[in-house]
């Protein structure tokens, strides 16, 4: 039987610099402290990010996986995405082009996922191919 | 030809020509955030300055340069011109203003918006110009492009005025054309200012890096300073006064205009770094143009804006200026230093003995050998590589 763990969605504000990034994080503490935490940080909106802002992204991501659970990213701006990138950040989140891909994700390599994926797949074919390994 | 002016016996003579650049002018000109792409430096150089310089290899000795912006550098070579800068509002009558004065006395007068970088063969436009007879000749590229050069007569003031007025977009004006073979860059966009970078590198473009080849492909300016855990592959070019720190690596074509500095382990890797501009410690800028508190990522197309000092920073381009920010700085420190000083370092004494310069530079038993510079250089090509800890590169 397969329990379900809800993924959370959360939108970064425009502005995640030096200033905001108090604010924020006591926002995200709460979801952060869930036991396996599954987050989902929508970054579309974001205008303005500094090395605090990336700093705090990275702090959120240890918190998750610290729990068993995870941050993904979805929906960059350019300025997240030139950010991310400048800061090598980018390289360490999984980054999705869109929340709703971000959030499927986490259910993404469960075994159902997997014959979803491949609806024709013989799992006959699958102890073959071991063998033949 | 205009009566008075003189008669040459070589149809390419350009001692009875005069020059006016234009940089700017139009809403739509192109720019690196206020600046015009013209501005700013090309390894070592403005596109304003060689474009200059062209002209006056060429033979044309009176320049005028009309800009809409405060020009960045104070280049020495600049004073061989006059520059004069001019309101947006009022650019064009401007222009008109001073092709009115060049024009007096003179056979013909070139009109060049930057822009473009064109390297036009003035000799050529000129001598197509006498023969054709016409009034205003305009430069075509190869693909057939029209370009913003332009050669008037000096008696063509009716059809000068149309042509500035309009902003050099009347097409009304009958013009004659030539066709040019040389190489061409729109600079349109921080992308072509990129790719100007690179066919210079590569010897397509007519523009030599201001320094001294110290490695082949490796450009160095003059008080540039490389750590000497700094990896520099060519081809790359360190502007003067530049400063990279232990760890940076520049690489695939990228430059360091003059007085940039690049902090410890930050790659560059295909990108230009604009003069006065410092990149923190640890970035990766990749196929970017960087400066004045502004990254235009050429991968995504977009340009951003960072007020972060700890990623991207513009030093003052004054140097007392960049002096009296180095003391304030530094007196910013000492309190601290002094703290440090006073209790933690008495503090350690009583507690724990301070490692021994020996015992910190030792590698622990099993370790792998520390790699050398020497050994380094032998596995980057163009590495340049120095004994002291420092290199200072005085040219």
């Amino acid at each position: 039987m397969e329990t379900s763990r809800p993924v959370i969605v959360k939108h970064v504000p425009e502005v995640l610099t030096r200033k905001q990034a108090d604010a924020f994080l006591s926002e995200v503490r709460p979801l952060l402290e869930h036991d396996r935490p599954q987050l989902v940080f929508d970054l579309s909106q974001v205008r303005r990010l500094d090395a605090a802002g990336v700093d705090l992204l990275l702090l959120c991501m240890r918190e998750a996986v610290r729990r068993d659970g995870d941050l993904k990213l979805a929906s960059l701006s350019a300025h997240a995405q030139i950010v991310l990138d400048l800061t090598r950040a980018g390289r360490l989140f999984e980054i999705f082009a869109t929340v709703a891909d971000a959030a499927r994700s986490f259910s993404g390599y469960l075994p159902n996922m997997v014959r979803q994926f491949h609806p024709k797949s013989d799992p006959d074919e699958d102890v073959i191919e071991r063998k033949a390994a | 030809m205009a009566l008075g002016a003189p008669e040459f016996s070589n149809a390419s003579d350009l001692r009875g020509v005069r020059a006016l650049v234009l940089v700017g002018g139009r809403q739509d000109a192109e720019r690196f955030g206020e600046i015009p792409l013209a501005l700013l430096d090309v390894l070592g150089r403005s596109v304003l300055m060689r474009t200059v310089d062209r002209i006056r290899t060429a033979g044309i000795g009176e320049i005028v340069v009309l800009s809409d912006t405060d020009p960045l550098s104070s280049d020495p070579a600049s004073d061989s011109c006059k520059s004069i800068v001019a309101t947006p509002a009022c650019f064009w009558e401007d222009a008109l203003q001073q092709f009115r004065s060049l024009a007096e006395g003179a056979e013909s007068v070139l009109v060049l918006r930057l822009g473009a970088w064109t390297e036009v063969n003035f000799a050529a436009l000129m001598a197509d110009h006498r023969r054709s007879g016409s009034v205003t000749m305009r430069a075509f590229s190869h693909s057939g492009k029209a370009l913003d050069v332009f050669m008037i007569s000096s008696s063509g003031h009716s059809e000068a005025a149309a042509l500035l007025l309009g902003e050099l977009r009347d097409k009304r004006i009958a013009v004659a054309e030539h066709r040019m073979n040389g190489y061409m860059n729109l600079l349109a966009t921080p992308a072509d200012l990129r790719t100007l970078s690179l066919d210079a590198f590569a010897g397509e473009a007519d523009i030599h890096p201001c320094g001294n080849e110290l490695r082949p492909g490796v450009w160095v300016g003059a008080k540039a300073l490389i750590h000497r855990n700094a990896h520099i592959v060519a081809p790359a070019y360190i502007g003067a006064f530049c400063k990279v720190h232990s760890g940076a690596v520049v690489t695939r074509g990228s430059c360091l205009e003059h007085h940039s500095e690049i902090d410890c382990g930050t790659v560059i890797e295909n990108s230009s770094v604009l003069p006065h501009t410092r990149l923190g410690a640890g970035l990766e800028v990749e196929y970017s143009v960087a400066g004045f508190h502004q990254i235009t990522s050429l991968r995504a197309n977009a340009t951003v804006r960072i007020d972060d000092p700890l990623l991207i920073e513009s030093t003052a381009a004054r140097p007392s200026a960049r002096r009296l920010f180095a003391a304030a700085w530094l007196l910013a420190l000492l309190p601290d230093a002094l703290w440090k000083w006073l209790f933690e370092s008495g503090a350690r004494q009583t507690d724990q003995p301070a490692p021994t310069p020996l015992a910190s530079s030792t590698p622990p038993l099993g370790a792998p050998p520390l790699a050398t510079a020497e050994s380094r250089t032998d596995s980057y090509q163009g590495n340049v590589s120095t004994e002291e800890l420092w290199k200072r590169v005085d040219l």
